[in-house]
């Protein structure tokens, strides 16, 4: 999936487990301790720090992360504080970005308007995932019945547009940040549970699993320790693309006025409350949005990255 | 296939009843109805209740449901609550936008990315294929919504090339009206054009390694008919899947679209039907933007056919 892509299927490494995660362990000591083997996750890491625009990309998202969390150190001014003599001001060595109409440093508003980025990007990605994982993994180990019912849900649930749903729900709960990250996580389900499916129903049939059913390990075992650790990888670069995704359609809704609400900073919000003002000072308009712009860049490279990362033969 | 084909389409109707019960019942059951929404601060318990007796709010939720199901189907979607005016009309009358914005979307897609993406897979690793996935990884990554608004200032206030709000119907001037959509199409459409382009681009490096591709190529076949011939018409395959799936995007994304440079579609009707919590008007939007999602869909499986002969749907092979 990609940013605003909302996701399809078709950048996840689904050849990604031809090696199981953490059999690297039971491969070392078959191995024994003279025979050096390289686990899949620091195989990983390795081919992530070759790759440059992966790196940028975490870059970016760790200085978003940084900025986020520093918020009130860094702005130079409050988000809230109104300068009347700065109304619509040019960026200058006061003002770095402009003050929009209410005379609110531009800057300042862009810098605290990222924690909600950073905060229903990443919280609505995880419920989302954990739902969907959960769905997944139980659709394909159980298989039958609850495998068709779960799959057959997951069908109705993309029967429509993921923005129209999004858009639908955060309007039938009201608008608000909480909100908002349940309409996110609710639209991310189906495509995690596919792709959780998807690898599961691959891993269930590995010889480890199939061993461990047989020596009488428990379902929630089998399931926790023998095929959710080797589902994780394509979970991981959908997540890491879907906080990218989240992040524009945070914006996006905050932009048509049912996401995030004054007073609290947004950069969609800010982006559509001062598009009027755009033809004689678009910096107002123009910064909130290169920000969103420039934070999903670095969320998708660095998705990218982990992508071709944990399974180069992705990257043609 | 055909049989395939029937079953798909009846598969549709469950699936419709499936969203807009869900849809349905949850709206009714929100606290704050139409008739707090309409009379606002000037609220008359007698007569908000009256106006729930006249919008048939005061049954329950199931019959009103039934009610609702058995007049869509006789085409009777409803007044609004607000305009009073009949939504089946309002829908098929702001349709015919949205679906020309969708479909010049898709067309401008196709346009840029089967070039872009094949270039890129025959000449890997040049300045066209560095190009191409520079353009691709911008292209998801900026909002459409910012994308048009800096379309928007560049080329409509600032150049003063293309006017930047407002519709002129195709029935009444085609340049004009395409003049009135191009930065929307392309505001809508450059996401779309970028996952297209890697999708074709990767689809079309694995198929040019086939061997039917290096036997055309022995035959001497000039290599312009070996791409155009041999290998695209394969390499689309995946590209008709993501491009039916994208239909139901570009619909979602033409709300803020319609928005933004104010035209009067199904979207932005959507909207407003949304905001004002206007029952009958949000289903209306829902349904016919199920419809138009399912029906690409369907349409992506009649075009499987044409690209690969080999797909018989339901059928035993020989």
């Amino acid at each position: 999936m990609r940013a605003q892509g909302f996701g399809s299927e078709e950048s996840l490494p689904a050849g990604a487990l031809s090696k199981p995660w953490g059999v690297g362990q039971a491969e070392r000591s078959v191995a024994g301790k003279d025979q050096k083997t390289i686990g899949a996750w620091r195989m990983t890491f390795r081919r992530l720090h070759r790759s440059h625009t992966a790196l940028f990309g975490m870059g970016i998202a760790c200085l978003v992360f940084l900025v986020a969390a520093l918020a009130d150190v860094i702005a130079p001014y409050g988000y809230a504080d109104m300068h009347p003599e700065a109304m619509l001001q040019a960026p200058s060595g006061k003002y770095l970005l402009g003050a929009d109409q209410m005379g609110r440093d531009v800057l300042s508003r862009v810098i605290y308007g990222s924690r909600i980025s950073v905060y229903v990007g990443v919280v609505s990605t995880i419920f989302g995932a954990l739902l969907g994982i959960l769905l997944g993994i139980v659709a394909a180990y159980y298989g039958g019945i609850i495998d068709n019912a779960i799959m057959r849900l997951i069908d109705i649930w993309v029967a429509f547009p993921n923005f129209l749903l999004a858009l639908v729900i955060s309007v039938i709960l009201g608008p608000s940040v909480t909100n908002v990250v349940v309409a996110l996580a609710i639209v991310r389900v189906p495509t995690q549970a596919r792709v959780v499916r998807g690898t599961a129903l691959s891993v269930k049939e590995n010889d480890y699993v199939q061993a461990a059913i047989a020596v009488g390990a428990q379902d929630h075992r089998v399931l926790l320790r023998h095929i959710l650790p080797n589902c994780m990888a394509p979970v991981i670069v959908l997540g890491t693309l879907e906080v990218a995704t989240a992040i524009i359609v945070e914006a996006g809704l905050s932009f048509l006025g049912l996401g995030t609400q004054p007073p609290t900073p947004s950069w969609g919000w800010d982006l559509r409350a001062n598009v009027v003002f755009i033809e004689d000072n678009p910096w107002i308009a123009i910064f909130p949005g290169l920000t969103i712009f420039i934070t999903v860049l670095g969320f998708n490279m660095f998705g990218d990255g982990l992508r071709d990362a944990l399974d180069p033969r992705l990257k043609q | 296939m055909r049989d395939y084909l029937i079953k798909r389409f009846f598969l549709l109707i469950p699936t419709f009843i499936g969203i807009t019960l869900v849809v349905y019942v949850v709206l009714l059951m929100l606290p704050g109805d139409p008739a707090d929404v309409l009379l606002g601060q000037e609220y008359d318990a007698a007569l908000a209740q009256r106006l729930r007796a006249e919008w048939g709010l005061d049954q329950p939720i199931m019959v009103q449901y039934a009610k609702w199901l058995g007049h869509i189907v006789q085409g009777d979607w409803g007044r609004s609550m607000f305009s009073r005016k009949p939504v089946f009309d309002e829908v098929l009358a702001k349709l015919p936008l949205t679906l020309e914005l969708v479909v010049l979307a898709l067309f401008f897609e196709l346009l840029i990315s089967v070039p872009a993406g094949v270039l890129s897979a025959v000449k890997p690793y040049t300045w066209w294929d560095y190009g191409a996935s520079t353009f691709a990884l911008i292209g998801v990554s900026i909002p459409s919504f910012f994308l048009g608004i800096l379309l928007f200032l560049t080329f409509g206030l600032w150049l003063g090339w293309l006017p930047v709000q407002g519709y002129v119907p195709l029935s009444e001037s085609v340049g004009e009206n395409l003049r009135h959509l191009l930065l929307p199409t392309v505001a809508l459409g450059v996401a779309r054009t970028a996952i297209l382009t890697r999708l074709i681009r990767a689809s079309m490096l694995e198929v040019i390694r086939q061997e039917y591709v290096t036997t055309a190529r022995s035959k001497g076949l000039a290599e312009i008919m070996v791409i155009n011939k041999h290998a695209l018409k394969n390499a689309l395959i995946p590209a008709v899947t993501v491009l039916g799936l994208q239909v139901g995007f570009l619909v979602g994304g033409a709300i803020i679209i319609e928005k933004l440079f104010a035209l009067p579609g199904i979207g932005s009707y959507g909207i407003d039907a949304i905001s004002n919590r206007d029952y009958p008007q949000v289903l209306g939007f829902i349904l016919v933007s199920a419809v138009v999602f399912q029906l690409a869909n369907l349409g992506v499986d009649f075009v499987y056919c044409f690209l690969d002969p080999r797909i018989r749907y339901g059928e035993a092979e020989a």
